[in-house]
């Protein structure tokens, strides 16, 4: 009743006729950005942050949750229509949706997208909301120790479970923290690794990383692919999007079995959409009747991944609005993008602004709509959209990335970092390191150091206060297993093949 | 590419020897019940040069089949990459004296042409209307004190 309750205040918050429009314009370009193959959504959220930070908290982060939902319907319409992923979460509807296509199915394929989508992503809302508050209460008997275990245990994780060599994510991590250390010591009130520039004195400010990682290290690493954008179908009508009876019958279990999935795996740090998305497509193929059919066009291949990446919207955002702990490179902008307005992440959020947190939840409920009603009517408006051509598109990032990140503080030297961390970008992308951990480190960071060292006083210097108390020393040992897990796993492949060869 | 991530491993290990020699210059000791300033930037180098370490050993006794066979897929990507990087440090090296207007219609002309714009009144017709437009939202609509560089006593903001 309680949260009923809460969530009708937060309809209140977010009806009003200008967070309407915010969540709407956040839909809108978050489909756009999904779509467009190049710009993820941590880039178009990085990029556009800047724009919020004159508005109050709840409108901002109405427009960027509704970016974030957005992002994950817009990558459908490139992966169906040009087998080119919009983003690193639609990549396995490509296997089907593309396949459906050229059998002319497209309009289904869009069609069931977006409704599995629609189902997946309200009930991650309702999932959110009967979480929150259970883990709210569970977070505020936390103290020091058990959120650095925590945050330690989200960092280990996103570098145990990310895609990719462990060793560059682990690498990620360590520069992650160490971009956060330059500065005034919040401690001891010490300078530390300025290197005599007084620009440093405040920080490196963790938009500047956002934006140069993600938004000008895409762009360049953009110049050398060429994306030549070929739609197999341009005009699409409304009776061809919606599913016959047959279609629904076969997409009803995948789009649930992909929610579960979706929002479970959006729930642990580092798994996200991506993650989601596979396991939900193998699930499919395990249980279904007839397996030979999937990567041949088969529709539970398009509705259980689509289900399962907008299920996970839901999922991260419950440890990000309970625990303040973000669990992708997405959410740590938006962990980011709270701290900037002044507002504390944590469990307290809910009980000093229940506005806001209910605000929010209330607007992706709302956007879900939006984005549902936009993504069944208008996907020839979307694909015209996509024709935009790269030299108009990539140059113009640079120019809102520039200009947004100097809007932040006036601060020409910023934009000097955001060149540094663009090349930084580029090179990590060139060479296969993943950006997430980068970034959810330079948030987390100062986080994690106030308090290790808020424990140590706690404990007069004792580190066993993290292994006493029995939170901090589970969260610390599953950390630890996030991060052996890819050797377990190799060795447990290795001894597979070798059984396989040997029989 | 093997190369390649021989150099990157080599990189990180080297900074992760400056950055900790740095941290023990401020105060890496840890006193009853605190650690100092530079306890985390010590201990996270020393474990990023490890993690180099492991990198370079990676790379050096892998077989070279099982990297990319090179850096850049074509020279002429190299090239683009290397333009559009110099056009936006050029940019950002004159957005002080110039201005941030000049600067970035400096940027538009430079990197349109990589992304294959090959129409010159194109190049030239945006590289002036997008610092109009930023000027027009940033500068009026947003009231951001946008740097004016020489135009200064041309444009106000306010």
């Amino acid at each position: 009743m309680e949260t009923f309750q809460q969530l009708l205040m937060g309809f209140h918050v977010a009806a009003t006729p200008f967070n309407l429009l915010l969540c709407f314009l956040g839909c809108v370009i978050g489909t756009i950005i999904g779509a467009l193959p190049g710009i993820g959504p941590a880039a178009g959220l990085s990029i556009l942050l800047p724009l919020t930070f004159g508005m109050n908290p709840t409108s901002g982060m109405i427009m960027m949750a509704g970016l974030y939902c957005g992002t994950m319907y817009g990558g459908t319409i490139t992966s169906v229509l040009i087998n080119v992923p919009g983003e690193a979460a639609s990549v396995m509807t490509c296997l089907d949706g593309y396949q459906m296509a050229m059998q002319g199915r497209a309009g289904k394929a869009l069609g069931i997208a977006a409704i599995g989508s629609f189902i997946a992503g309200t009930a991650s809302v309702v999932f959110l909301m009967l979480l929150a508050l259970p883990m709210v209460k569970f977070a505020l008997s936390f103290g020091p120790p058990e959120y650095f275990a925590l945050m330690l245990m989200g960092l280990c994780t996103v570098a145990g479970l990310t895609s990719g060599s462990v060793l560059k994510a682990l690498a990620g991590t360590c520069l992650g923290i160490l971009v956060a250390t330059p500065g005034m010591d919040a401690f001891s009130g010490l300078p530390r690794l300025t290197f005599g520039l007084t620009g440093l004195l405040g920080g490196i400010d963790f938009v500047v990383v956002a934006v140069g990682l993600f938004g000008i290290g895409e762009v360049l690493y953009n110049v050398e692919q060429s994306m030549e954008m070929k739609f197999l179908i341009e005009k699409i009508s409304i009776k061809e999007v919606w599913p016959n009876r047959a279609e629904w019958r076969a997409s009803v279990g995948p789009i649930t079995r992909g929610t579960l999935i979706g929002f479970l795996v959006g729930v642990l740090p580092g798994a996200g959409g991506t993650i989601a998305t596979f396991l939900s497509y193998a699930v499919e193929k395990r249980v279904s009747k007839h397996p030979e059919q999937f990567g041949k066009g088969a529709i539970e291949g398009v509705a259980a991944p689509e289900a399962a990446n907008n299920a996970s919207t839901g999922g991260a955002m419950v440890p990000l609005l309970t625990l303040g702990i973000p669990g992708s490179g997405t959410t740590a902008i938006m962990l980011g993008a709270l701290m900037m307005y002044g507002l504390q992440p944590g469990p307290l959020l809910f009980l000093k602004n229940p506005d806001f947190v209910w605000g929010v939840i209330a607007s992706m409920y709302i956007g879900n709509v939006m984005l549902v009603i936009m993504n069944m009517a208008c996907i020839p408006l979307f694909v015209k959209i996509c024709k935009i051509p790269n030299y108009f598109l990539m140059p113009f990032v640079i120019v809102f990335a520039t200009v947004g990140v100097y809007s932040v503080d006036g601060n020409i030297f910023d934009v000097w970092m955001l060149y540094v961390f663009g090349v930084m970008g580029y090179f990590m992308n060139k060479f296969g390191m993943p950006r997430a951990p980068v970034l959810l480190a330079v948030v987390l960071g100062p986080m994690v150091e106030r308090a290790l060292r808020q424990s140590l006083i706690l404990s007069q210097g004792s580190y066993d206060i993290f292994f006493t108390r029995p939170i901090s020393a589970v969260l610390l040992m599953m950390g630890l297993a996030a991060v052996l897990w890819p050797v377990f796993d190799m060795i447990w492949q290795r001894r597979r093949a070798r059984r396989m060869a040997g029989a | 590419m093997k190369r390649a991530e021989q150099i990157l491993g080599i990189v990180l290990l080297l900074f992760a020897i400056y950055i900790g020699y740095e941290s023990t210059q401020i105060d890496t000791g840890g006193t009853i019940g605190s650690v100092g300033a530079g306890f985390i930037p010590f201990w996270m180098s020393v474990s990023l040069g490890i993690i180099s370490v492991a990198m370079l050993v990676q790379s050096i006794t892998l077989p070279s089949d099982r990297f990319a066979p090179t850096f850049f897929s074509e020279k002429t990507a190299r090239m683009q990459v290397l333009w559009v990087l110099a056009g936006y440090l050029v940019a950002v090296a004159v957005m002080k004296p110039l201005g941030m207007l000049i600067s970035l219609a400096i940027v538009m002309a430079t990197t349109m042409p990589a992304f294959g714009a090959r129409s010159w009144k194109v190049i030239a017709f945006t590289a002036i209307a997008t610092p109009v437009i930023v000027y027009i939202v940033f500068g009026h609509w947003l009231k951001v004190d946008l740097p004016m560089g020489i135009l200064e006593n041309v444009l106000s903001i306010y």
